[in-house]
């Protein structure tokens, strides 16, 4: 699946949706009941280390996520609405107050606002279908200009 | 005055141009509807009853004479060569296209000005009081605050896509002339015992169907933490403001349900974090801001001998109605209601605009700056300039005496121009005019609020009046609530419905027999607020329904 990572077209091996057999394989993101229906699994098993990606909803909590955050690869964030900012502050809390290093990645109804996406911590996005992938790119720097006054948002790693 | 500088120029003509782009994708068949909706929203492009609107941003109310002319030669070139000003202190062009107004906001951007965040779910224009840095009563001045919230507010990354409008003012005088217990956050600012600035900060108040008076959510909190608090406040706002219905998604709903206590509990959570991202306070960065408020280089050109000063009534009248009394002992301060007869409240010409840009830089240091009642003010008048500057003014229609009394009338746009009016405003407003076309008695009233919105959300600030009239809509008619005793100042109350909707017909007849009903009872030099704390909403009532009910026998008669 091609994404945006980084300001970069690019592929991804990290998929969403996958039935629930497939978690052997290891590069999934799972919608965050599911994932935490697996919390006992994960903490014997062996894949301590390597969790599946998760799957948020827009009005969800980060305090059950809180403890596992160092080991998740991958958070996706789903943009049910295009104008729903609460997306926005859940990637920011994600980086700033919990210190998420991993991937936070926009699903769903991802439109032009990829630079303020970018500032509250998104460093991937899947583009609603339709949408040129390359015209996107060129979104990011469309504006150039930051108060200076602006908490810092520092991007990810 | 804050001018800005050619990086923020340039950025604004980078928006211009990324909203370029967005109308075309739009235009082509490239961009969704809804998704360009909320777009164009954030660009100030409103779909209006009959045609588009754009509203320009006045950051806190302050123009300079070039941006003034920009207004007027953007009114001839894409519009019917008129503005509206509008309680926001901004202004609105009615009659633009959207192929239009990328090249709209290109103008504007030229002289620094923009219409981002002008509408739309995200943090709107900052208000504040429109004497800042001239009144007599001033503790602090809220502009270099103003600045800075601006700054920190225009495009703001986590905060752009709110549950609703988010409405922010400022005051930091002994009297609140900016209405900031009606706003979703009002600060207050004053000194402290060592002279340092503190803030009491508001929040939940607002108009609009549900009007609610702000609560205190904090005391006495140094000034420079305010952008931790705002960040705190929004964040809470943004995560658990009600998105499923619009009528119930502004923040003082949010407040209302879990409670202050509740509310400024989880606020104070989330400061702690914001407190400590922020880092260090940017003294310098600030002072500089503050700097660039300092008053203008004022030339005090000789009085032109070519006027023969003539103190007539005319003249003593506005210079007592329409001046008020400056920080500094040899300056003025001059106001110009846009509430001539025949004229709709806010409404000025591309021509007047031009005039007056010309009177500002000869008198007033080339400062105009817009007021939330829809006036205009000269903040830096010399005292030896009154006479003069009274007949420039006077010559075109600007010197109306009647500041702050009947005819200076707060109105939203209403059916005229609004798709979501229930009924008219403007009309009823000039038919008034024409009813009570008499100076004399409109002195003889005295300081009094009127303020007319033409549907619930209260754009007019109807709750917030001595008389406050709200336009419904009954079976396809217009019909009007009144409300008395309403104010938007430290004693800050919601008016009470005096009764029954009121129809077309008699609205005007209605108002002017609330005037003799108030006039019939007020003690000597009582005000209308005054008035009406003593005696209630009964006396208008009984006068009000008791004459109703007589002209509409008398009518129903006629007809038989």
């Amino acid at each position: 699946m091609q994404i945006i990572k980084n300001r970069e077209i690019m592929q991804t091996e990290w998929l969403p949706d996958q039935p629930i057999q497939h978690m052997n394989s290891r590069r999934q993101i799972l919608a965050l009941d599911t994932w935490l229906e697996q919390l006992d699994f994960y903490r014997t098993s062996k894949r301590r280390e390597a969790l599946p990606g998760v799957m948020l909803q827009p009005d969800e909590n980060l305090e059950l996520l809180k403890e596992w955050l160092t080991k998740i690869p991958v958070i996706a964030i789903n943009v049910e609405n295009f104008s729903d900012g609460r997306v926005y502050s859940l990637a920011f809390e994600l980086r700033q107050f919990h210190h998420y290093a991993g991937e936070i990645r926009a699903i769903g109804a991802v439109y032009d606002n990829l630079s303020m996406m970018e500032q509250c911590g998104f460093d991937a996005f899947v583009l609603r279908e339709g949408l040129s992938v390359e015209e996107a790119i060129g979104y990011f720097s469309e504006i150039e200009f930051d108060y200076s006054l602006r908490t810092p948002v520092p991007l990810a790693d | 005055m804050y001018q800005p500088d050619s990086f923020e120029k340039e950025f604004y003509q980078s928006r211009a141009n990324q909203f370029a782009n967005q109308v075309k994708r739009y235009l082509d068949g490239n961009l969704d509807a809804d998704v360009f909706q909320q777009l164009r929203l954030r660009n100030g492009l409103y779909v209006e009853r009959y045609s588009p609107m754009i509203r320009v941003a006045i950051p806190y109310g302050q123009l300079n004479s070039e941006q003034l002319r920009a207004l007027a030669d953007i009114a001839d070139r894409y519009d019917r060569s008129y503005g509206h000003f509008t309680t926001r202190q901004n202004i609105q062009f009615n009659w633009v296209t959207i192929e239009d107004s990328p090249n709209l906001l290109r103008d504007l951007a030229k002289v620094g000005m923009h219409a981002i965040q002008t509408s739309g779910s995200c943090v709107r224009n900052i208000t504040t009081d429109h004497l800042a840095g001239i009144s007599s009563d001033e503790m602090v001045d809220p502009r270099p605050w103003c600045e800075l919230i601006r700054q920190w507010s225009t495009l703001h990354p986590e905060f752009y896509w709110l549950p609703r409008k988010f409405k922010i003012a400022i005051s930091g005088s002994i009297e609140d002339r900016a209405a900031v217990r009606f706003h979703d956050i009002g600060i207050e600012l004053y000194r402290g015992p060592a002279n340092q600035t503190l803030a009491r900060i508001l929040v939940g108040g607002g108009m609009g169907r549900t009007p609610v008076i702000g609560k205190v959510l904090k005391e006495s909190q140094p000034a420079k933490n305010l952008l931790a608090w705002l960040q705190a406040i929004i964040h809470v706002y943004n995560k658990h403001g009600r998105r499923d219905n619009k009528y119930k998604a502004r923040i003082k709903i949010l407040v209302n349900d879990r409670g202050i206590d509740r509310f400024q509990k989880e606020v104070e959570g989330v400061y702690q974090k914001y407190f400590e991202l922020q880092g260090e306070w940017d003294e310098k960065r600030f002072i500089d801001i503050e700097n660039s408020f300092a008053p203008p280089r004022l030339d005090d050109h000789a009085v032109p001998t070519n006027i023969i000063p003539v103190h007539s009534n005319h003249f003593l009248k506005w210079r007592e109605t329409n001046t008020e009394t400056h920080q500094d002992p040899d300056r003025v301060i001059v106001q110009l209601p846009l509430k001539a007869k025949g004229v709709a409240p806010g409404d000025m010409d591309s021509e007047n605009m031009r005039n007056l840009a010309d009177i500002a830089d000869y008198y007033s240091g080339g400062e105009i700056r817009v007021t939330h009642r829809q006036n205009l003010v000269l903040p830096w008048v010399h005292r030896k300039h009154l006479h003069a500057i009274w007949q420039h003014l006077d010559e075109i229609q600007l010197a109306t005496p009647n500041l702050g009394m009947l005819t200076d009338s707060i109105v939203c746009p209403g059916l005229d121009y609004c798709s979501l009016a229930n009924a008219s405003t403007i009309p009823v407003i000039k038919e008034l005019g024409v009813a009570i076309d008499d100076l004399d008695r409109i002195h003889d009233i005295g300081k009094i609020s009127l303020k007319m919105s033409g549907c619930m959300n209260a754009c007019g600030h109807h709750h917030a009046a001595d008389i406050g009239v709200l336009g419904v809509d009954k079976k396809g008619k217009e019909w009007y609530q009144i409300t008395l005793g309403g104010d938007a100042g430290k004693e800050a109350c919601i008016g009470e419905r005096v009764g029954p909707a009121i129809s077309r017909q008699q609205i005007v007849g209605a108002i002017l027999n609330i005037l003799d009903t108030y006039l019939d009872i007020r003690e000597s030099g009582e005000s209308f607020g005054k008035c009406f704390r003593r005696v209630g909403v009964k006396p208008y009532q009984e006068k009000l329904y008791a004459d109703h009910k007589k002209s509409r026998n008398h009518a129903d008669r006629v007809a038989a």
